[in-house]
Parts: C-alpha cells; sequence; structure tokens
C-alpha cells in the first residue's frame, strides 16, 4: 500500500463540489478492502476538513497518502488562519456564517469531529494559512474479519 | 424495512425506482450535517430539511439508501441527478420533520 497519493485542489464557497475529495477517498479506501468503520473514520474527518477551507479559507489543497500502516490526510489553506485553536475546538463554536448554515454546515462541531475520528491531528495556523495534519493507524480491526 | 414501504400520498419520490427494493434500519433526524455524520447509523433513512448537494454527501458517506426532505424545501434537479447517480432514494414531504417520525411510528416503519 506504499504507492498510494492524490492531491485534491479545494474552493473556497464552493459547496457544491465540497466532498469531492472524501468520496474519491472512500472509493480508493473501498478497493483496497478497508472496513466500513475505518473508512468512515478517515471519510468524515476529510469531508469536515474540506468543508472547514470551502467555509473559512480563502482556498487550500488537500493530500492522501499511504505509507506503511499509517493512512495520512494533510491539508493546506492561505488563511486567515485560525484566530484561537483551543476556542475552534470547543464544541459549538463558530464563526460561520448564513450560507455555510444553510448549507447545514457552522454547527461549530467540525474540529471536533475531526479530532475524535482521527488517531491523530495536529494543527498549525497563522494569519497566512493553515496546516491540518491527520492520521489514521491501520490495524487488523481496519478490516472485516475472514 | 423496505424503502418502497415509504411511499404514501405524503411522500413525492423524486429519484427513480431502482432504489426502492433497497432496504433501510431506523431513521435519524438532523439539520446539522456534521452531526448527522457523528451520529446516523449506517443503512438508516435521513429526515432532514437540508436541501443541497452535501446531504447526498453525507449520505453517501455513511451509505444511507433513502433521504427525506421535509417541509417542502426546494430540491435542484442536480441533487435529484447527484442521488440517482449515488443510487440514494430521495423524497419529498411537507411533513414536518417529526410528522414524518410519527407517521412512520404509526405506520410500523419504526
Amino acid at each position: 500500500m506504499n504507492n498510494v497519493a492524490k492531491h485534491y485542489e479545494i474552493i473556497p464557497f464552493d459547496f457544491d463540489h465540497a466532498g469531492m475529495m472524501s468520496s474519491d477517498i472512500k472509493r480508493s479506501l473501498k478497493q483496497l478492502g478497508f472496513n466500513f468503520d475505518f473508512i468512515k473514520r478517515v471519510s468524515v474527518a476529510c469531508y469536515e476538513a474540506e468543508i472547514n477551507i470551502v467555509i473559512h479559507s480563502v482556498g487550500g489543497y488537500g493530500d492522501f497518502r499511504i505509507v506503511d500502516n499509517v493512512v495520512y490526510l494533510q491539508f493546506i489553506d492561505y488563511g486567515p488562519g485560525i484566530n484561537d485553536i483551543e476556542l475552534a475546538m470547543t464544541p459549538g463554536y463558530t464563526t460561520a456564517n448564513e450560507e455555510s448554515r444553510l448549507n447545514g454546515f457552522g454547527a461549530g462541531m467540525g474540529l471536533v469531529n475531526i479530532k475524535n475520528s482521527s488517531d491523530e491531528m495536529v494543527i498549525i495556523s497563522d494569519p497566512n494559512g493553515t496546516i491540518l495534519k491527520l492520521k489514521f493507524f491501520i490495524t487488523e480491526d481496519s478490516f472485516d474479519e475472514h | 424495512m423496505n424503502i418502497n414501504a415509504i411511499l404514501s400520498e405524503d411522500y413525492q419520490l423524486l429519484t427513480n425506482t431502482m432504489m426502492l427494493n433497497r432496504e433501510f434500519h431506523q431513521v435519524y433526524a438532523g439539520d446539522l450535517l456534521s452531526i448527522v455524520m457523528k451520529s446516523a447509523s449506517k443503512g438508516c433513512t435521513l429526515i432532514t430539511v437540508i436541501s443541497n448537494l452535501n446531504t447526498i454527501a453525507v449520505a453517501v458517506l455513511l451509505e444511507i439508501p433513502a433521504i427525506i426532505i421535509t417541509e417542502n424545501q426546494t430540491i435542484t434537479q442536480a441533487m435529484i441527478d447527484k442521488a440517482n447517480e449515488e443510487s440514494v432514494a430521495l423524497f419529498k414531504t411537507s411533513l414536518k420533520t417529526h410528522e414524518v417520525i410519527i407517521d412512520f411510528k404509526n405506520r410500523g416503519l419504526l
């Protein structure tokens, strides 16, 4: 599984195409034989991260890689950054606008869902952009029993 | 429970009839898609007022076979096309979300 690597551009305020990365990754993981629960964790985290870039940033991209026994997701955007990461991690806290809420987002649960879905999460942010790195460890439990 | 059983005069099927033979288990109602992603279970019917492509995307992600859009929300052709493409049965109703749940209970769908 060492040669899976994909790159996706994420367009600000393009709600219609948000989720393309997560559905593509879901397809790839399914082809590789991962079970529903593992795929759900990766794709929920991925979808939330995509939506965050769509809602909050001026644009960015996502990368998906599998190296050894780890699924890596990395998201980079070009700003304006998260002012207070701790506050942004508080369930229910949101700075999303009305359009985001009409699209069913902006509940203030995105980063919380990402943290709960992933095995490791690192977030670095300043006004020039945000980097979000996620790891999902592949174990026996990532596959259905045979 | 067969998705076909949802059909009644209160529910309009917008997608093609091929999906009606699939099964659903229980329902989940919610309008905040992050909470839906967290809490809805695989194979349930999703009841929501959120009517856009993201609703379909979340359904695909959770392997949700049917969506009921309540309160006569406008549903675009793009959303119907996406639902057909992803094999998600899409219904529209004038009922409110809680009325759908009561109706399901009354008709023995829950």
